[in-house]
This record gives structure tokens, sequence and C-alpha cells, in this order.
């Protein structure tokens, strides 16, 4: 994300949020046990329900990065940033009698001139806010006359434990070194969620140098400079998807997705 | 001098007597010589800075530069570049130089371009009634302004001659104490006013404004670019800034006199006669050689994109195995341009409509067309609305979609509907193969349908109207039309094959020349801009259509459009200095409305290397598309679809064995078809031409597109033929 601005740099760049349907009423979709899951990459959490209304505070585990809404369906969105900052902000203040969670429906859908309507009756598309969480800037230009400043997070749908994610975020946020990288030149690009590397040869080999607190996740490789459209061979433990980008300049820039997790250094080759 | 006098001294070893002796000699003629030019009131050498400000030497002050800058090599040391958009050099009133009754003002200037009308150089006026202006005009003269007499009537000294773009000029302007006012050009006269002349005294002079910042680079009184056509962008006014290099300002506070303005200009000489080049059209492609899309953001001009909030993946270029491609940038607003091997790009109109911009008349009759403006991309500077898709970019074809607001430079919707308060909206399909063939498939939202405009027949005032094509190439900086396009710039053909062109600059009557295009190509639905370049630009148009040539004396030249970010939608070229465009010929294509009510053309683009009757193959292949026949396989014939320039079909049963026949005749070609076989899957495929196996890659090209309802075969094929051939597709 990245946004440019002349303005004070306090902007809400997170808000999760459910969307309702007509006809679905928040509490039908959004668990009110466990509602919120905040989880540390230590295996530290803890779980807030939203039983009779919103919780107090969400502050525990303090060293927490990641956070899991239960909802009612088996996949349960996810977010999760390098390191969450202060408090949680929880939704708390425009509670009407609707609902457990904060419900308008000047978004989305409505056409109506509104930044702010409360929900009385499931008859439109409505949405809750559940939750801000605030991360820290990722890239930022303060001396320009364009400036601008960017945020990176993981978002995605979960239908597992929640401290099954600790894996999948600590390969993102502590990633695996490549070691003995031949036949090109990188490294790891947090924004891409992938290896980013400059081939100069027909081949390319590394180990991904994985360890428990830097495990595998289902890396990805952008190979630039590769020069190819046709498949790569690829050689190492798990399924391999792959694709090709074309550039400006005419050259084929390869990406390599494996799917592979574990704490133990992966070996790779990936020749033409 | 003096500074000059102390860097010699210090460059030479004293203890060498004859050193000496030439050091106290030079000394001693500065003295006598440079008096006056010794003592400026304010001297700006931009030779320091702390990347924020630079300081008068005289004074010791810091001024604050204001939006985007540099420093590069100048006249003596370094200089200042300023962009033309934000840059300019603010004192402080309080602390400006104070002038007495006369006055000197002297700079170097590199002009990138000549301002939109009169730009600051150095710049202390108000209101046109206080103060003075020292600047440049938009024919690059120099020009010295102040109030005179009781009524503080504003007059300017303007040079007769001119500056060169590009290139260092030494200017200068002096006001004596005979209230003569004089303008210098590299040390010489180049124009003079007497205020007493006139009768005027120097009363409002001598009354200078006091509460006004000094500006160097930039004028404090708003106008519209001379040359705005019509009145409300003449309405539209803007800061006018200087865009190219400044270096040593110097203000004195006594006229100096024709020899010491001729010492001052002789006494720096750049090592560098012309530090600047004309700014060039991305070329970011222009060396691929491989049919696809690629996103990217394409760079203009450091001075241009710096001012641009916007990320990477912004524009798109589509490129061929031919030395031309077809881009879409947010330079030209995302219009279309198909360029050319040698660089010549073209253009052409979005949806176009000219309303009031009052809704409390929407519903009346409009008696002056011109009475708000041009509603078109081009008015989007910003590309606040108008931005790109790329929906399809496969072996076999690529598709982009435009979407765009066409409104005003004020960034209002045309035709506000008043019950749902939309007005009108536009999408563009541009269905592109590899032989470099688009399908320019438009749509228009509207609640104000008229007719389609069209330049030979001019609907009557009252009746709405939406122009759909407009021939437009464009004209790089340092080029004018006459550079881009020979004098025969159009040509048109029908489907039999006759063609005429249009001569401009002809002895012929225009009226005349118009009507023996119509008598000798009747019917004619292709055109060709004769652009200066091996690969030229054709429009084929459905039958029906009309091409209406705006044949005439000279080449249109405007540059409110492409780059241009003042908010003008009409702007009369003054020199070949900045991105142009010109006009030649408006087409009135058939419309079609759509499923939702919209308004829709299609029309096939393109560039070739070949005449213009070598295009009546393509123009019948595509407006009598051959039949095609089913022979075998589950699939259903839903016919041939214009608007994408193929056929489709419907896989019953997915990827399955299919024969087809194409029933190609004279009458109905084959000219590189294109097969969508909805439904197919994403099973690869082999083809064979009438029993022979084909090659991907070399005889055709096969494209696969994830959509919701499945997976769809995109097949084009390199097959020109005026006889039946028979298409196997199987399933690997």
């Amino acid at each position: 994300m990245q946004l440019w601005t002349n303005g004070e740099r306090n902007h809400e760049w997170q808000e999760s949020m459910v969307i309702f349907g007509p006809d679905q009423h928040p509490e039908n979709i959004i668990e009110r046990t466990r509602t919120i899951t905040m989880l540390a990459e230590d295996g530290n959490y803890k779980s807030y329900d939203w039983l009779s209304g919103p919780p107090d505070n969400v502050d525990t585990p303090g060293n927490s990065n990641i956070q899991l809404i239960n909802l009612t369906g088996d996949y349960d969105p996810f977010t999760i940033a390098t390191k969450f900052i202060g408090k949680t902000r929880v939704y708390a203040g425009e509670m009407t009698s609707y609902a457990a969670f904060c419900t308008w429906n000047h978004w989305p859908i409505a056409q109506m001139p509104s930044d702010g309507r409360y929900a009385s009756y499931p008859d439109r598309t409505s949405h809750s806010s559940i939750s801000n969480v605030y991360f820290p800037i990722y890239k930022e230009d303060t001396t320009s006359n364009k400036p601008s400043y960017e945020k990176i997070m993981l978002e995605g749908m979960w239908n597992k434990k929640a401290t099954d994610l600790i894996p999948l975020s600590k390969s993102w946020t502590h990633a695996p070194n490549l070691i003995n990288l031949k036949g090109a030149e990188g490294s790891y690009d947090a924004s891409q969620r992938a290896y980013v590397l400059k081939v100069s040869g027909n081949s390319v080999s590394f180990t991904i140098n994985a360890s428990t607190q830097s495990p595998i996740y289902n890396p990805c490789f952008v190979l630039r400079n590769w020069g190819a459209k046709e498949d790569a061979k690829v050689s190492c433990k798990g399924n391999v998807r792959q694709g090709t980008v074309r550039d400006t300049y005419g050259s084929y820039t390869k990406v390599i997705f494996i799917e592979n997790e574990g704490t133990e250094p992966l070996e790779v080759s990936i020749s033409k | 001098m003096a500074h000059k006098y102390r860097e010699f001294k210090s460059s030479v070893n004293i203890s060498n007597q004859k050193f000496t002796s030439l050091i106290i000699l030079f000394f001693l003629i500065g003295i006598f010589t440079c008096k006056a030019q010794d003592n400026p009131l304010g001297w700006w050498t931009f030779d320091s800075n702390d990347q924020k400000t630079v300081i008068d030497k005289v004074s010791g002050v810091s001024d604050t530069i204001n939006g985007n800058f540099w420093f590069t090599d100048g006249v003596s040391g370094k200089c200042l570049k300023l962009d033309g958009y934000t840059t300019h050099i603010l004192r402080p009133a309080e602390k400006a130089p104070v002038l007495g009754k006369t006055f000197t003002i002297e700079a170097w200037i590199a002009p990138q371009t000549y301002p939109w009308n009169w730009t600051g150089i150095v710049d202390r006026e108000n209101n046109h009634k206080e103060g003075f202006f020292f600047g440049l005009n938009a024919e690059g003269k120099v020009g010295l302004g102040i109030a005179v007499g009781e009524d503080r009537k504003w007059v300017m000294c303007i040079s007769g001659g001119k500056l060169e773009l590009l290139k260092w000029s030494h200017i200068a302007a002096t006001l004596d104490q005979n209230g003569e006012m004089t303008v210098y050009i590299n040390g010489k006269k180049s124009g003079n006013l007497s205020t007493g002349k006139y009768g005027w005294d120097l009363t409002g002079w001598t009354k200078p404004n006091n509460g006004t910042d000094l500006w160097i680079g930039r004028s404090h009184s708003k106008m519209s670019p001379q040359g705005t056509e019509r009145e409300p962008s003449q309405k539209t006014l803007s800061y006018m800034n200087f865009d190219g290099l400044i270096d040593e300002v110097k203000i004195y506070d006594k006229s100096l006199e024709p020899e010491e303005i001729n010492r001052e200009y002789k006494q720096l000489k750049p090592k560098i006669a012309q530090p600047l080049k004309y700014r060039k059209f991305p070329l970011a492609g222009a060396e691929r050689r491989t049919f696809g899309a690629i996103n990217t953001t394409l760079k203009y001009d450091e001075t241009w994109d710096k001012l641009w909030r916007i990320g990477d993946y912004s524009d798109i270029v589509v490129t061929f195995n031919k030395p031309i491609r077809i881009v879409f940038w947010h330079g030209t607003s995302y219009g279309a341009c198909y360029v050319t091997e040698n660089e010549k790009w073209m253009g052409d109109q979005s949806l176009e409509s000219n309303e009031w911009m009052d809704d409390q008349k929407f519903d009346s009759i409009n008696p002056l067309p011109d009475k708000w403006g041009c509603a078109e991309h081009m008015s989007d500077k910003r590309c606040l609305y108008s931005h790109v898709k790329l929906v399809e970019n496969n072996p076999a074809r690529v598709i982009v979609k435009w979407r765009y607001n066409p409104g005003y430079i004020t960034y209002e919707q045309a035709h506000v509907d008043k019950l749902t308060g939309w007005g009108d909206w536009a999408e563009e399909y541009f269905v592109i193969y590899p032989d470099a063939v688009a399908v320019r498939h438009q749509v228009l939202w509207t609640s104000r349908w008229g007719v389609v405009a069209n330049t030979a027949n001019w609907p009557a005032p009252g009746v709405p109207w939406h122009q759909f094509q407009e021939t437009i190439f464009f004209n790089q900086p340092g080029t004018k039309p006459e550079d881009n396009v020979d004098s025969g710039a159009l040509s048109i053909a029908n489907t039999i094959g006759n063609s005429f062109t249009y001569q401009w600059n002809s002895k012929v009557p225009y009226a005349q020349m118009k009507k023996d295009g119509i008598d000798k190509v009747p019917g004619a639905n292709i055109q060709m801009t004769n652009l200066k370049s091996e690969y030229k630009p054709f429009i084929i148009f459905e039958p029906g259509s009309t091409i209406d040539p705006w044949v005439g004396y000279g080449f249109p030249h405007w540059n409110h459009w492409p780059v241009a970010q003042i908010p003008s939608d009409g702007r009369v070229a003054v020199a070949a200095d900045r991105p142009g465009h010109t006009s030649l010929s408006c087409g009135a294509p058939i419309s079609h409305v759509g499923a939702d009510g919209t308004h829709e053309a299609v029309m096939l683009y393109g560039l070739i290397n070949k005449p213009i009757d070598s295009l009546v193959p393509l123009e019948r292949s595509w407006n009598k598309a051959p039949e095609l026949k089913i022979m075998k396989g589950p699939v259903i014939n839903n016919g041939y679809d214009k608007f994408q320039r193929a056929f489709i079909l419907k896989c019953e049963n997915g990827s399955s064995k299919t024969d087809i026949q194409l029933m190609g005749s004279k009458e109905s070609p084959i000219v590189n078809p294109a097969f969508v076989l909805k439904g197919w899957g994403d099973k690869k495929v082999a083809i064979l031409i009438n029993g022979k196996k084909c090659e991907e890659g070399i005889n055709y090209r096969a494209g696969y597109e994830n959509h919701i309802e499945g997976t769809d075969l995109v097949l084009w094929f390199d097959l020109n033929s005026e006889k039946v051939e028979t298409i196997s597709i199987n399933p690997k």
C-alpha cells in the first residue's frame, strides 16, 4: 500500500471489516466467542469474545503480530504484520441495539452520499468493523514534493488453528537466507513475499537456509533476466508452479512457487 | 567582477612579480570599468545551496526554493533547473531589494520551452498596478513591465528579438531616470519604450509596491495560455512558470549603460551553448520484437514525472514482431497511441461532446456549442478518472480496457443526469492481434444522446451530439506538423479499392478537393495517415460510416494535450517547443445500441507498411467475414463478432476435436482469423490446416483465458486466403 500525502502521517491503514449481504445479520456471520485471536510468533496468544459487546482491551499478547477473525464459516480471515504497534483498536463507540458488533450500511453497495449510517435491519448490504491493527511504515519519502509512505501486511483465509499461522508469519518476517547461491544474486523482498534474483546464467541453484526461527512456508522466487518463456526444470522437494512475466525491454522473468513447509534447509536448482 | 578577481588572484602564484603586476592592472581596470556592476542589490549565482535555499550573495539572505528543482552546470558554476510547473524562488517582501527610480535586472536563462504566457524571471508586480515584472513570453520575447502615471497604467517594453530555445541567453532590462525602458538580449538592445514619450510619468513606479514577495521563475499574475481558443479556458487562470535553466540573476538600483550591459554579457561565456535537448516521448518497449503487452510506468522527463503521484504498472505497452508498438500512457490520458518505427506517434480522440456546464440549462437549446468547452479525455490532465486495465495478455491476443470520463477541464461531468447524478462515462476495449491490427470498441453511457457528430454535416443547434473519432497525430517537442506528416496527409479508400489522397496547402480549393474525394471514392471507409514513416496508421470503418477531412491551408497545431498539465481545452501552439497534436479528419462511425442502452461504435486501427489499397482484403474480411461451417465436433457456432474480430465457438463438451471450414472468397477473404472457443478448458491444442500439421508460434498462436464460467481457448492464425480453408482443432 502506498499513500501520497502532504498531510500528517496518521492515516488508518487497516480496518477489520466483515461484509453482510441483505438478510445476513452480523451475529450469524461473526462468532461471538473467540471473535478475535491475537497471536505472537512465540506461540503466545489470546482470544477475545464479543458476548454482549466488544471487549474492553485487546492488548495481549503484547508482542502479537497476527490477527485471526473468527467467522462462522470454515475459513477465517487473517492479518499478519511485522509487528503490531500499541493497542489494537476495538470498534466499541458506535454500538446500537442491533448487534453485538458496530454495524453500518452506508457501504458497501449504497449510493446514498453518507459516510456513516447505523444499520437497524438486515435489509441492506452492511458491514461491521471489528478492529484496527497498527503496524510500522515499510518505506517512506519525506523529502520530495510528492511525499508518500508505504506499508505491507499479509492477508489471507485460514481453516486451521491460529497457531498454525506461525510458520507462515515467521517465513515472512524472518525469511530464511539463501546460501550457496549460484547463477544469480538477490535477496528476499517482503513486499512480494518472494526472493527476487537477477539471473546471470542458464541455471540457478541455492539452499534455503531454513530453521525454527526462519522456516520455509511455500516460498516464491522471481528470476529476473531469465530470458526464456518455456517451463523451467525445477529440482526440489515440493510441488512447483511456475509462470512467465515479460518486462518492457523484452526480457522474460520466471516466477516459481514451491509448495513446501519446514524448518530444515531446502536445496533448489532451476535450469532452462 | 570583484569576485572573479578574487578567484583569479587565488589561482596564481603571487610570488611571481609579473603576475602580481598583471593582477594589479586587472584590478585597476576592474575598478575603472565595472564599478556599477560590482554593486548589485541582489545577486543569485546558484553556486552554493543547501538543497532547499539559494543565497543572495549581496545580502546573504537565503531564499527558499519552492517546488521541484535541480542544480546543474550553469554559465558560471551551477545554475538552477526549473520545472515549468512548480519551481520558483521566493524572497519575502520585507527582505526584497528596494529599488529606486532607476534599476537594472539581468540574468542568464536557457528555456526548455517558452512559457504558456508571460512568466517572471524576476517578478514583484501586484495586479499589474504596482511593482515591476521582468520576464519571458510565449513567443520567447523578453519584457519589462512597470505601472506608470497617476492611474498606474501597466506598460511593457518587449524585445523585438526572441530567445533561442534550449540555449543560454543573457537577458537584461533597464529603467533610466528619463523613464526609458530598454530590454537587451545577449548584450544588445532589443526593445525600447519611453514612458515620457506617451506623456506618462513614473508616478506609478516611484511608489512601487513593497508588500509583494519577489519571485524568480514564476509570475504573480495568473493567466491563461497565449493562444487559448475558447472562453472557458481563457477564464481558467494559472500561474506561469519558467521551464529551463536560470543563472546569475542580478538586480541593480541604477540603470546600466548599454556598454555596461554588453560587458556583463561578454564577461561570462557558457561552456556549452546549448545545455538542453528537446524532450522525447517514452521509448520503453521500442526494442522489443515479440508480441505481447507489458504493464509498466513510462518515464518522460524528470520534471514532469516528478509531478505524478502514481506508482508502478500505470501504463501498458503492446509490442509486435515489427518495429512498432501501441502505447497506453498517462501522458496522453491513456488514449491509445500507435507508434511507428521512427517514433512518430499517432493518437485519436476519445468520445467527445460540448455542452453547457450549467445543469440548470441542461434541457435548453444550446445556441453556443462552445459556451463551456470540450468534454473529452484530454481534459483529464492528471488521469483522475482515466485508467487502463489489461484484460487479456496471451500469445494470441491482447485486450486492453480503457475507462474514462469525457468531461471538462474542471473535472465536472458532461450531461449529468438529474435523477441519477451520473454524467457521460465511456469505456473502450482494444482487442489487439499479433498482426498489429486492433479492434477499437467504444461504449458510451449518456443521458443525452442525439447523433454521432459529423463535421461534414453538423447537427442543428440544440441537437445533442457526440464525436467518436478524430484523426490526431502528435508533434513531439522540436517538431512541427510538417515534420511528421506529408502534405498529402490523409488517404482514403473504399471496399473496391478506389483511393484518393487529400493534399494540405494545395492550390486546389478545399471544397473542390473534398468533393473530389467523395466522387472518386464513394463509400470510403478506409483511411491512412501519411506520416513520414515506413509504417503508417490506418482506420477501417463499418460501411455507412463517413470520413470528413479537415483539409486546409496549413496543419492545425495545438499543445494543450498531450502531456500538458495546464487546464485548457484548446491552445494553439505558438512554437514547436512542447508536445502537441494535429487533427486531420473526423470520422462518423455507425453507432450501435448496446444491451445496457449504451451507444457503441467499432473500428479497426493498426499500422501497416504497405499502400492503402492493400487494406481492402482486411476490410472485407472484417466487414464481410467469411462464413464459418462446423464440420465436426460438439461446438456451437455463435458467429463472427466484429467487436472482437473473431469467430466465437461455444464448446459444449470442453476440449473436443473440432473441424471447421472458413468459406474464404475474394469478396470475403480470410485475413489472419481469430477464434474464441468458449469453455475449451486448459488442454493444449494441436492444429491442422487442410490436413497439414501447423506449428504453434509460426502458423498459429494459442492463448488460454480464465473466466468465471471457465477457461476459453483463443486461436489466431497467420493465414491469408481467398478460398475455403479447413481447420482441425484437436486437444493434445
